[in-house]
């Protein structure tokens, strides 16, 4: 990996020297590491954009029921609350993955990278029979606006959850076949972000969406 | 320019990434530790807050919100590694960036919908189709019964009960008002007498006629008396029949002092009161009643300018001045000039399952303008 190569990324932050702060001219271009994690980051800024237009649509739509369930009604706090501490946990053992690459440790990484699947399997399975537990209670999508968009955003976090999953996965198969090579650990990167980034967002959907909607 | 590989000692920090050459592995994993901790206790305090009863209820909502907040920061900061040093500036000005447009695209939604919501009338009170005044002219008539059944006295008497009211639903044969009518009564009591009378003599007659048998054995001269005891018998026993036929004639008289609804429907209008006299054919009936299922109809007069608007067969829309927020839909059974040459009269009919319209309600009908 040469200086050249990275001044072609597009978007690579172009620095010139001299710059008063330190870390802004310094040290020529930035290295793929630091491009590729900013990338993503906008990525998922952009991904979270998307997400708040599933808030505000739910927002709108919280007292949308068409007669029918509110979230008074429908939702189970213990459930909820199970379903918080999976995730909670899970990115605390994503975060010591990143701790145990960042030492180089495969079996560590690879324990914690297990268990932060185990806790996202879980959390899905969870979520999985809230779904269905509704949908055969006759609170479905096509119920009411209000569920409509329950289903849509919570839905939606879902379905992160799971192509996070599948990522865990290839992430697990990567380390074991190509080790702690610096793609990897760029993937790696980008995994732990995306996962804190699932977390951070249902941050706001327990509180939004279950805890101040279910009290409706 | 110095050549920058994939090493970590690069002037900016990706984001998430810990400089793993600056923190110990145990320094690392004491971050995320002290994350979960940190989260760990947010998250309890929002299930808790969520559910406590001393906490004022309306303030729920806000105390979660902030909680959710603060929790998200810990997020950043121990799990993401977001800090305010100058080697991540770029990070955070890019989460500053993407938090202004969460903010513009969920407040800015909360805000419009909110106002779009108080400039609308209730649900219930908009008829339907939203029309604008403006662009709608509207004819008014008052709705009639199409085919009313009328209940009239067959008796004549004085009123001694009212049970069925104006509006209510009644089924077939309920009781609706009672005739009282002293000379049926009289005249059911007569024949009870006669009746019973009648059927004393028959009793006596069948007795003598057994003592006349009885004596037949002993000699024939009691013929005689036998065949007279017949002739009496069936001459009472046909009295005693015919009186039976009075007695029920009476007793059916007196069934129609009960004035009982003719079909399953909704009262219309009711004529009478208590101590009020009736008799039979007189021109006001007791009662009008509209039959389940039957449409009601009315005559709206427009100017005769609108009256193209309106083609007979066509379906319309009308409100009704009593049943607000409520919309009902007719056809149109005629549209004829007025008597006016600039006026004209649109007949409509719709049909009334509910028996929601009632006669002498006003309706309204709206006619698109040209």
């Amino acid at each position: 990996m040469t200086a050249t190569e990275t001044l072609t990324l597009p978007g690579a932050p172009r620095v010139q020297a001299g710059a008063d702060a330190p870390g802004h001219g310094e040290g020529g271009p930035a290295s793929k590491r630091v491009i590729v994690g900013y990338g993503f980051w906008i990525f998922l800024l952009s991904d979270i954009i998307m997400f708040s237009a599933f808030f505000a649509a739910h927002a709108v739509l919280q007292n949308a029921t068409d007669g029918g369930p509110s979230g008074g009604d429908l939702f189970n706090s213990r459930n909820v609350a199970i379903e918080t501490a999976c995730l909670l946990f899970s990115s605390f053992t994503c975060g010591l993955s990143a701790v145990g690459a960042g030492a180089r440790r495969m079996i560590w990484t690879q324990a914690a990278l297990f268990v932060t699947g185990l806790l996202g399997l879980a959390f899905l399975l969870l979520e999985a029979h809230e779904f269905t537990t509704m949908i055969a209670a006759g609170a479905g999508p096509r119920r009411s606006a209000f569920l409509s968009s329950f289903f849509a955003l919570v839905g939606c976090h879902g379905a992160h959850v799971t192509i996070g999953l599948l990522w865990l996965g290839t992430m697990m198969a990567q380390l074991v076949i190509k080790g702690f090579r610096a793609d990897i650990e760029r993937r790696l990167l980008c995994f732990n972000l995306f996962w804190h980034m699932l977390d951070i967002v249902w941050v706001a959907i327990f509180t939004l969406v279950y805890l101040v909607g279910g009290a409706r | 320019m110095s050549v920058q590989s994939e090493d970590h000692t690069a002037i900016d920090v990706a984001p998430g990434a810990m400089d793993a050459e600056r923190e110990s592995v145990w320094e690392g994993v004491q971050t995320y530790l002290i994350g979960l901790a940190l989260s760990a206790l947010l998250t309890g305090a929002a299930f808790y807050f969520a559910q406590s009863q001393w906490i004022w209820r309306p303030s729920i909502p806000v105390a979660l919100s902030v909680l959710a907040v603060a929790q998200i920061g810990v997020h950043l900061v121990f799990f993401l590694h977001l800090t305010t040093a100058p080697d991540n500036v770029n990070n955070t000005l890019a989460l500053a960036f993407g938090t202004l447009i969460v903010a513009l695209v969920i407040g800015g939604s909360l805000w419009i919908m909110y106002h779009m919501n108080m400039n609308m009338p209730p649900m219930e009170r908009m008829p339907t189709p939203v029309a604008s005044a403006a662009r709608y002219r509207t004819a008014t008539g008052v709705i009639e019964a199409a085919n009313p059944e009328p209940v009239a006295a067959k008796v004549s008497g004085v009123i001694r009960s009212v049970d069925c009211d104006v509006g209510i639903r009644v089924q077939k044969d309920r009781l609706c008002a009672m005739i009282d009518a002293p000379s049926l009564d009289r005249a059911v009591a007569q024949s009870e007498r006669r009746l019973r009378a009648a059927q004393a003599r028959a009793r006596h007659d069948q007795a003598a006629l057994a003592a006349a048998q009885a004596r037949l054995k002993h000699g024939p001269g009691a013929r005689k008396h036998v065949e007279a005891s017949q002739e009496a018998l069936g001459r009472d026993e046909r009295a005693a029949a015919a009186m039976q036929q009075a007695l029920d004639a009476a007793k059916a008289r007196l069934a129609d002092a009960k004035i009982i609804a003719p079909t399953d429907g909704v009262v219309l209008s009711r004529n009478i009161k208590p101590g009020q006299a009736v008799a039979p054919n007189s021109e006001q009936p007791l009662f009008l009643f509209a039959p389940d299922g039957t449409p009601v109809e009315f005559k709206a007069s427009l100017p005769g300018s609108l009256a193209t608007a309106f083609k007979t067969g066509e379906k319309v829309v009308f409100t009704v001045d009593q049943l607000q927020g409520e919309s009902f839909e007719g056809k149109i059974l005629s549209v004829a000039p007025g008597e006016r040459a600039e006026a004209a009269e649109v007949v409509v009919t719709a049909p009334n399952p509910r028996a929601a319209l009632k006669p002498g309600m006003k309706a309204t009908l709206r006619a698109p303008a040209e």
